[in-house]
């Protein structure tokens, strides 16, 4: 089943999908009067008018910038981005009967689709944030939109750890052990949790060397923000005008997150911070990965 | 469980788009309480504020559930 949101005239400009919903269902009206429908209804808005077709797809490590590199598209006239939208996630993971690959590619297109509305009415290109899990779905993704660009977004897993030490996101919850790792739940959580989240980046980076990147989709934190309007945007199908770039930069000096703070590379910081646990964690599991995806993307191995 | 006249009235909704967009414009809980009982006497419909405050309530409740979403 679909859950219906009405927008009014409410846009995604929020840092994540999750926020401008959230935003959406204080209004007593999509409370009083939420709608449900078969997840058809999404193929036959697609009938109806296919949207937007996405101009490219942003997977990453999470803490890698990915936020950031949202806002600078968010920036531009014309851009509709997407950040995080719940949804996909549901389509990729939940147990739904009758749900085989076939299907989920499916209703991938036609989520997409529906969410890839010209909401503003300039829109003429579709930017989507996914959520980290969903580099592991890639293959789906590629059969759902085969021409569509994509980058991975990744970092150096001890300035992963140590911000997710300030604040943990969901994904490292161990309750994702057993569809994610393989490991479960019990056995979970007898790991510490440093090492748990380790291994949860581990196999993320996996999940994009398995696909076999190429160097031209991988992006280090530390090429942010130029790389926005250097590489991922001809990638996604645009060159930036100066004015644009402006623009981007402008957006790049505020923290993604916290739009009242300013931004600021934090990664000498985050090394500094990271204690032993840290690195013996990242040292044991994701950092190989890291180095294995930093040697792609420098074109030292094909 | 809803009254039937909330039914019904949920069913004029889905169908009317003008109806949803003058439903819209109230977004205080109250107000729009009152709204939907006005509305729905003018379409012959016993709605009391109570029924409003309770989907809302049902609404809420349904959207944490929905598992994607949190």
């Amino acid at each position: 089943m679909v859950d219906w949101c009405r927008l009014g005239d409410e846009r995604f400009h929020h840092a994540f999908f999750g926020q401008t919903v959230s935003l959406c269902l204080r209004h007593p009206f999509n409370l009083a009067f939420r709608k449900q429908t078969p997840i058809a209804a999404l193929g036959e808005c697609e009938a109806a008018d296919p949207g937007l077709e996405p101009s490219g797809f942003i997977f990453h490590l999470s803490r890698s910038g990915s936020t950031l590199v949202g806002r600078m598209f968010g920036a531009l006239e014309g851009n509709l981005v997407m950040s995080e939208p719940n949804p996909v996630d549901a389509v990729l993971r939940a147990p739904l009967p009758g749900a085989d690959d076939e299907t989920r590619v499916r209703w991938l297109r036609w989520l997409i689709g529906a969410l890839g509305r010209r909401w503003g009415g300039d829109e003429r290109r579709y930017f989507i944030k996914y959520d980290p899990w969903a580099v592991r779905h890639l293959p789906l993704f590629k059969r759902a939109f085969p021409e569509v660009p994509w980058i991975f977004l990744y970092r150096d897993p001890v300035e992963v750890l140590v911000s997710q030490q300030r604040e943990l996101s969901y994904i490292m919850l161990p309750i994702g052990a057993p569809s994610f790792l393989g490991i479960d739940l019990p056995s979970a959580l007898l790991i510490p949790p440093v090492e748990y989240q380790s291994r949860v980046l581990a196999r993320l980076c996996r999940a994009a060397l398995d696909d076999g990147v190429g160097p031209e989709r991988l992006v280090n934190y530390s090429e942010l923000p130029s790389a926005v309007w250097a590489r991922i945007a001809p990638l996604f199908g645009f060159e930036p005008s100066d004015t644009e770039i402006e623009r981007m930069r402008n957006a790049a000096g505020v923290d993604a997150k916290q739009p009242t703070q300013r931004f600021q590379p934090d990664a000498a910081a985050k090394q500094r911070e990271a204690g032993a646990a840290i690195r013996e964690a990242a040292d044991r599991w994701a950092t190989p990965l890291y180095e294995e995806l930093e040697k792609r993307r420098q074109g030292l191995v094909i | 469980m809803p009254s039937d006249d909330f039914t019904r009235f949920r069913a004029l909704v889905d169908e009317d788009d003008a109806l949803r967009d003058e439903l819209w414009k109230v977004r205080d809980p109250e107000g729009f309480a009152g709204l939907v009982v006005r509305l729905g006497a003018e379409r012959g419909l016993t709605i009391t504020a109570e029924d409003v405050r309770a989907a809302c309530a049902d609404g809420m409740t349904a959207w944490l559930t929905v598992p994607s979403f949190w």
